[in-house]
């Protein structure tokens, strides 16, 4: 037995109904080291971490702790033999304070509001982290909770602590701070385990990898002696190219623009203020930012779904604002936007993936009456009868009431072989799908329209990376047809290879607009925080096209 | 396994199924009684009916196989289609309990000539010539009459105490109040509550320098729990000294009980539940009128069209006195009851109310009923009110002094 | 000091989607234990000397002994299974449309009105006419209030359509006195205007309800599962978001979608009063507007399977009243009773056909903990290809054989939640690899 191993797992499965969520994985945890544990999507990494936690409990296997067995079946449990987990989801009470929210659960001593002030600042002096313990949590940004979520577990004494993808909602500079953090940890004997998808910070932080693949466990190495094509291949399991292309497209007029818009959310906030850029055809243009500093506002703008207060959407130089959703998709402008709960936003969840297909256009349907023609040397009385009847047939055929569901089905198949779906058959409800799946059928129905004006909000979220860079390919093609794309994402590195511009926002404002291959990561974390404002570049504003579609008069209206 | 065991089950019903199918129930020559009830045995108003046909079965000796009862029957073309399916299991008579029966079983006797078909509290036999349909009910007036002469005797104890009864118990002419919670402001109701009204005042009158006065509020419902149990205490803290009701469930017994105001009931003896303040209750009993019915069908006679049971049938009668009641009624009762049975008494004596300040000398009553309700038969000979003379069902529908109905214009 | 726990006891897991026929032999084995366990209680409580089969033999006497009986049994199913689709038109838009009662009663209302006075004075052909605008008319009346309230405002329309169910009763009630102001509240048949039936037997009376039902069947599920405005109402009932995006204009649906509902319940409401009772009375709906909803919940929302439970549900209802006479009952309290636990069984088998579960019978909690051989065994992956692990050296792998031993008897437990999103279902169907190799063709 391995003194130096503070966690192990055995032959640890999961299974939900048939599915095997975690298959046979056993892995080892040293003392005072960083394991990542690594894999793409759908691998089974947070249900794995989940049941050393004990929200789950294993179907099979044997967790040990410090060398005796461990029987964790809830939280609590995890507590006692000291393993804390930090969730992608924060677990936080708003309206309390961040001192609050780590002393809250079974109080030792009471909750004087002096001691646990003191408490929670010496615990983070002690590590680095910078947190102010009487500050509120909803007057905190998303890393600063995060802090609080980690402060919270090393106040109940945790010595095994785990992360699961603590940075996918920072920036740069942040995830810098965190792991300078997570080292000075390191360095007091903590154990930690983080969860994470992205080979860079795999590089950067941990001492060794572990790999799981769809399920199952492939291995354990160290950091120091492996590179990122060699990890990349053990978590897809095949050679994978890892660079994405960037074909470059002879760029057209712009094809969207959009000048001084000012959007509501529905708390009635701003959350787009004063904005203004414009896509071209054949170009990708991306847009960064923190989650929630009004992606959803702008997409449901420009889509017909929300009114924007002030300001002006023009689509090939004609302002397209107060048109309803089915007129601006009429235009050539597809909008498909995945939410955190990846169901697509314009998707029907229990409909089939045909019903779904039809969404957009299950109106159009028409009998098939086809007027009769004129024919000569009729009188006049045959003529108007046959004007008639005309009108008449005109009229039944625009009112069919029936749904033609051929169409849709076809449309479907279409989607399903081209975009790699998997599905047992065109009628599946989507919500039967699995995570990648149910994007792949939202993006096939927007590029089935032929758009000239594609807007993608987190297109990958949740992909392995074959499908991500199925995607991809897919966002290239567009381009290269002409085709302006408007890229909402949240890994930087990807927008970075793909995209040809960059647009960063912070709290619904513009801070710049950079080319992708000139600007860094650091740049666009300074930008997204905040700290660097390129908005009036050499006295100029951004985001305005010099060879602009739109009447000198048409301008700034409200 | 799972899978054999269900189908094995499944297999198996079939079967009986199939067995029951063969052998469905047809008549088998017998005397066969069929019973249509409103409401089940939860209602008082059925339960009186259900438990006087079953004695009379037993006492006639038709087998339990040979009644058959059929409850929740409503209003409506139920009702119709539960006296044809009756008739289809081979009954020879069939009895309804509910007014609202009546022209559902009317259109069942026009098609089957062959079984006798009876109704309770109806008015249409005698207008409508069909000779197999007939109605029944008593002269229930009697029994109210004597259940307020049991009130009135109580009243009379109340205020010679002197320290039960105070200021708001008396009207502004210094009659003690009473209370009465009727369901539907139609004859029958009215009947009752009158001849009740009568028998009240009749022995506070002859007792004290005083009389009595009733106020009655309709609840629109015969069985309503909370409406009568509402309008029940609306009286009391109008000030009545008794209550009394016509109508099914126990809501205005639990509110006297609650306010320890006495309470004469109808149809059963309330005195389980109310030991303290129930007094009498009157109530039709239908045994010898279901062993008459059942004797005619098994000798061929004809059943009377109109059927009214007396003091003499045995066919009204009073429950047990209760603990609440006065001393001495139990002489009194038996001393009234004489006078009625021998006509010396009669309830609806016109000297002994007033309409409008004059005594009436002729009043004619909607005995054959029509759409329009218009009154057609002279009701009064000698000076009498004769009710249920001419028909079965009651058709006092006067509204005499010292009796109030509330409405929104005088609550 | 740490205090070590035991396994759970019961272990809960989702079960895959079960083929049709073996969830409906689950259903069925419900409803059977069900009526072996009433029949005990039944045949226990009889006054009279009645056994276990007879109980079996009066439940189908009662539903289908007699011709009569069949087509009542018919005839009731049909306008419950009416009143039922009429629910799960507003159903399928998430409208929850409790007010079913009030509907019928309306249209009872409406249809009485045609016929107290008009009936005799005009031709009886114009009057039943118009006695099935209006009733239809009244129906989607009631329906609409609650939905326009609902499209505008965004009232409650569950509360909303309950409460114009007491409003109902209190105008058929006020009607009746209106009309018979010396009744009790009862009121007989009108012979004039009566809808033509097909003979004077029962079938004769029944057949026309009958046929009503099987069209109105028809016309629901065409309208539902082919027609745009079918789409629409799915679209809405499935989120407001997706239909806007879709360009529907939400209120109008709310409100049309409404607008069938109450004509459905209407038209069942001029089939009772003109065509079976002839005369309306405050509970003339047979609490159907509440019934129907468990048809159209226990049916899931599918026509067919709905015309199956209310079936199911009359004859239970009949049955149950043939048993009631055969037995002796004359208070219906047990059998309401009886009846509620079939229902019971019969709802609560929908448990047993989405979960399984598992007992662990292990006594004892914590095992010793196994030896481990220390060679760099491979994993049990399947995927062979493609892995380029370097060799671990001693401590570093954990090996994955086979030799130690695994706790499988009856999986050791916990309670589960749903899968999380991420799951992807095992084995995977692999991705093609025809993309990257056509990504580098180019």
């Amino acid at each position: 037995m391995d003194e130096n191993v503070t966690l192990e797992l055995k032959h640890i499965s999961k299974y939900f109904g048939s599915v095997a969520a975690n298959r046979d994985i056993s892995l080892a945890l040293y003392k005072g080291e960083i394991l990542a544990l690594l894999g793409e999507n759908g691998s089974g990494k947070t249900t794995l971490m989940n049941m050393i936690s004990g929200i789950y409990y294993p179907d099979e296997g044997q967790i040990f702790v410090n060398g005796k067995e461990a029987v964790i079946a809830s939280p609590q449990d995890a507590f006692r033999y000291r393993i804390g987990m930090v969730h992608q989801h924060f677990k936080l009470v708003d309206v309390f304070t961040a001192a609050q929210n780590v002393v809250l659960g079974p109080g030792k001593k009471g909750y004087g509001v002096k001691r646990i002030n003191s408490e929670v600042r010496a615990i983070a002096e002690k590590y680095g982290f910078e947190l102010d313990p009487k500050k509120k949590i909803y007057d905190m940004s998303v890393s600063e909770k995060q802090t609080v979520e980690i402060v919270k577990v090393l106040y109940r004494g945790a010595d095994i602590l785990i992360l699961d993808e603590p940075t996918a909602v920072l920036t740069p500079q942040e995830t810098e701070k965190l792991f300078s953090v997570m080292r000075a940890m390191k360095a007091d004997g903590k154990s930690i385990i983080i969860i994470t998808h992205k080979l860079h910070e795999v590089m950067a932080i941990s001492d060794r990898v572990a790999v799981l693949r769809k399920g199952e466990y492939i291995g354990c190495v160290e950091t120091a002696k492996i590179g990122e094509q060699a990890l990349t291949e053990m978590m897809v399991g095949q050679k994978v190219e890892l660079a994405i292309e960037r074909p470059a497209v002879k760029s057209d007029r712009p094809l969207l623009e959009i000048r001084d818009l000012c959007v509501r959310s529905d708390e009635g906030s701003r959350a787009i203020e004063d904005l203004s850029f414009f896509i071209r055809g054949g170009e990708i243009l991306g847009v960064a930012g923190i989650a929630g500093c009004g992606q959803r506002e702008l997409c449901e703008a420009i889509a017909g779904l929300r009114k924007a207060e002030k300001g002006g959407i023009y689509h090939e130089g004609e302002s397209i604002m107060g048109l309803s959703p089915k007129e601006v998709a009429a235009r050539g402008i597809a909008m498909s936007f995945i939410p955190e709960d990846r169901l697509g936003m314009g998707l029907a969840p229990s409909m089939s993936i045909t019903d779904n297909m039809m969404l957009k256009n299950y109106q159009d349907t028409r009998f098939g009456i086809r007027p009769i023609p004129d024919r000569e040397g009729e009188n006049a009385f045959v003529r108007c009868a046959k004007h008639a009847l005309n009108r008449a047939g005109a009229f039944l055929d625009r009112h069919d009431p029936f749904v033609d569901r051929k169409k849709a089905r076809a449309e479907a198949a279409r989607v399903i072989e081209e975009l790699d779906v998997i599905t047992p058959s065109t009628e599946t409800p989507v919500r039967r799908l699995s995570g990648g799946n149910v994007q792949k059928v939202l993006l096939g129905r927007e590029m089935l329209t032929e758009p000239n004006v594609l807007i993608t909000a987190y297109p990958v979220r949740g992909l392995d990376i074959n499908s991500s860079y199925l995607i991809y390919d897919i966002l290239n093609r567009q381009k290269q047809a002409g085709t302006g794309v408007l890229f909402i994402g949240e890994d930087l590195d990807v927008m970075l290879a793909l995209c040809d511009k960059i647009m960063v926002l912070c709290h619904g404002r513009m801070m710049g607009v950079v080319h992708a291959d000139k600007t860094t990561k650091e740049q666009l974390g300074l930008m997204m925080a905040g700290a660097l404002d390129l908005a009036e570049e050499k006295g100029k504003p951004m985001g305005v096209a010099k060879d602009s579609r739109i009447g000198e008069d048409e301008t700034w209206n409200a | 396994m799972k899978k054999l065991l269900a189908l094995g089950l499944a297999a198996t019903i079939a079967v009986a199924g199939v067995g029951a199918l063969a052998g469905c129930t047809e008549g088998d020559g017998e005397l066969t009684v069929g019973f249509i009830a409103l409401h089940d045995d939860n209602s008082t108003y059925d339960k009186n009916f259900l438990d006087a046909i079953r004695e009379a079965c037993e006492n006639k000796g038709i087998d339990a196989d040979h009644l058959i009862i059929k409850t929740g029957i409503p209003e409506t073309q139920e009702c119709y289609n539960a006296a044809a399916d009756l008739v289809d299991q081979g009954c020879d008579v069939i009895f309804a309990d509910s007014f609202g029966h009546e022209s559902f079983m009317l259109q069942a006797a026009r098609e089957f000539p062959d079984v006798e078909f009876c109704h309770a509290t109806g008015t249409t036999a005698h207008t409508e010539n069909v000779p197999n349909f007939h109605n029944a009910f008593a002269h229930i007036y009697q029994g109210r009459y004597l259940a307020g002469v049991a009130a009135g005797m109580k009243l009379v104890e109340m205020y010679e105490a002197g320290d039960v009864l105070d200021a708001d118990n008396f009207d502004t002419d210094g009659n003690i109040k009473i209370g009465y919670v009727g369901a539907y402001p139609y004859a029958e109701v009215v009947s009752g509550y009158t001849s009740f009204f009568l028998g009240a005042r009749s022995v506070v009158e002859e007792e004290t320098l005083i009389s009595v006065s009733m106020e009655v509020t309709y609840t629109s419902s015969w069985y309503d729990l909370q409406a009568e149990n509402d309008a029940a205490r609306l009286l009391i803290s109008r000030g009545a000294a008794l209550i009394s009701q016509h109508a099914d469930s126990m809501g205005a017994p639990n509110a006297c009980e609650d306010a320890g105001v006495p309470n004469v009931s109808y149809n059963g003896s309330t005195a389980a539940s109310c030991p303290d303040t129930y007094i009498v209750s009157s109530r039709i009993n239908w045994v010898p009128y279901f062993e008459y019915m059942i004797d005619c069908v098994a000798n061929g006679e004809t059943i009377d069209t109109d059927w009214k049971g007396t003091l003499e049938t045995g066919s009204v009668v009073l429950t047990e006195l209760g603990g609440a009641a006065a001393e001495g009624t139990a002489e009194k009762l038996a001393e009234v009851e004489a006078e009625l049975r021998n006509g010396t008494l009669q309830v609806f004596d016109c000297s002994a109310f007033t309409v409008n300040g004059e005594h009436l000398t002729s009043y004619l009553a909607d005995v054959d009923t029509d759409d329009a309700f218009t009154p057609d038969t002279e009701a009064i000979e000698d000076g009498v009110f004769y009710e249920s003379r001419h028909r079965s069902a009651p058709y006092f529908d006067v509204r005499i002094d010292g009796i109030t109905e509330l409405t929104e214009a005088n609550s | 000091m740490e205090r070590v726990k035991k396994e759970p006891f019961i272990h809960i897991t989702k079960r895959e989607p079960m083929p049709w026929w073996k969830s409906l032999c689950i259903r069925v084995g419900a409803v059977l234990i069900a009526l072996i366990i009433s029949a005990i209680f039944i045949s226990a409580a009889s006054p009279r000397d009645r056994g276990f089969f007879d109980y079996f033999s009066s439940l189908f006497s009662g539903a289908f002994g007699t011709e009569r009986r069949f087509w009542l049994l018919l005839q009731n199913t049909a306008l419950l299974l009416c009143v039922a689709l009429a629910l799960v038109v507003a159903f399928k838009m998430k409208f929850w449309n409790l007010g079913g009662n009030g509907q019928v009663l309306m249209g009872c209302l409406a249809c009485a009105m045609c016929m107290y006075y008009l009936g005799g004075k005009w031709p009886d052909g114009a009057v039943c006419l118009l006695m099935f605008v209006v009733s239809v008319a009244a129906g989607a009346l009631w329906a609409v209030i609650p939905a326009i309230f609902k499209a505008f405002f965004n009232t409650n329309e569950s509360l909303f359509t309950l409460m114009m169910n007491y409003v109902a009763m209190y105008l058929v009630a006020f009607f009746i006195a209106l009309w018979y102001p010396n009744g009790t509240g009862a009121m007989p048949p009108l012979s004039d205007a009566n809808l033509p039936t097909f003979g004077s037997g029962q079938a004769g009376r029944s057949l026309p309800i009958i046929l009503a039902a099987v069209i109105v069947t028809a016309f629901i599920y065409c309208y539902l599962r082919f027609t745009k405005h079918g789409y629409e109402v799915a679209l809405v009932g499935e989120s407001k978001n997706s239909a806007r995006y879709a360009s529907i204009n939400v209120k109008k649906v709310i409100i049309r979608t409404l607008v069938l509902s109450g004509a459905l319940c209407g038209l069942v409401g001029f089939l009772l009063v003109g065509s079976i009772n002839h005369m309306v009375s405050t509970s003339m709906d047979s609490n159907m507007g509440f019934t129907g909803i468990m048809v159209a919940w226990l049916g899931k929302f599918d026509p067919l399977i709905m015309a199956g439970v209310a079936l199911f549900i009359n004859f239970l209802t009949r049955g149950m009243a043939q048993v009631n006479t055969d037995f002796g009952f004359t208070s219906e309290a047990l059998s309401d009773i009886v009846i509620g636990l079939i229902y019971f069984f019969f709802i609560g088998c929908e448990f047993f056909i989405v979960y399984k579960v598992h007992f662990n019978f292990q006594k004892g909690s914590v095992h010793p903990a196994p030896d481990f051989s220390m060679d760099a065994a491979e994993s049990s992956s399947s995927e062979e290809n493609g892995r380029s692990a370097p060799s671990p050296d001693g401590g570093d792998v954990l090996p994955a054989g086979g030799d130690a031993p695994v706790q499988t008897e009856g999986r050791p437990l916990a309670a589960d939640a749903d899968p999380p999103p991420e799951t992807e279902p095992s084995p995977p169907e692999g991705i093609k690899r025809s993309r990257r190799s056509k990504k580098e063709e180019n």
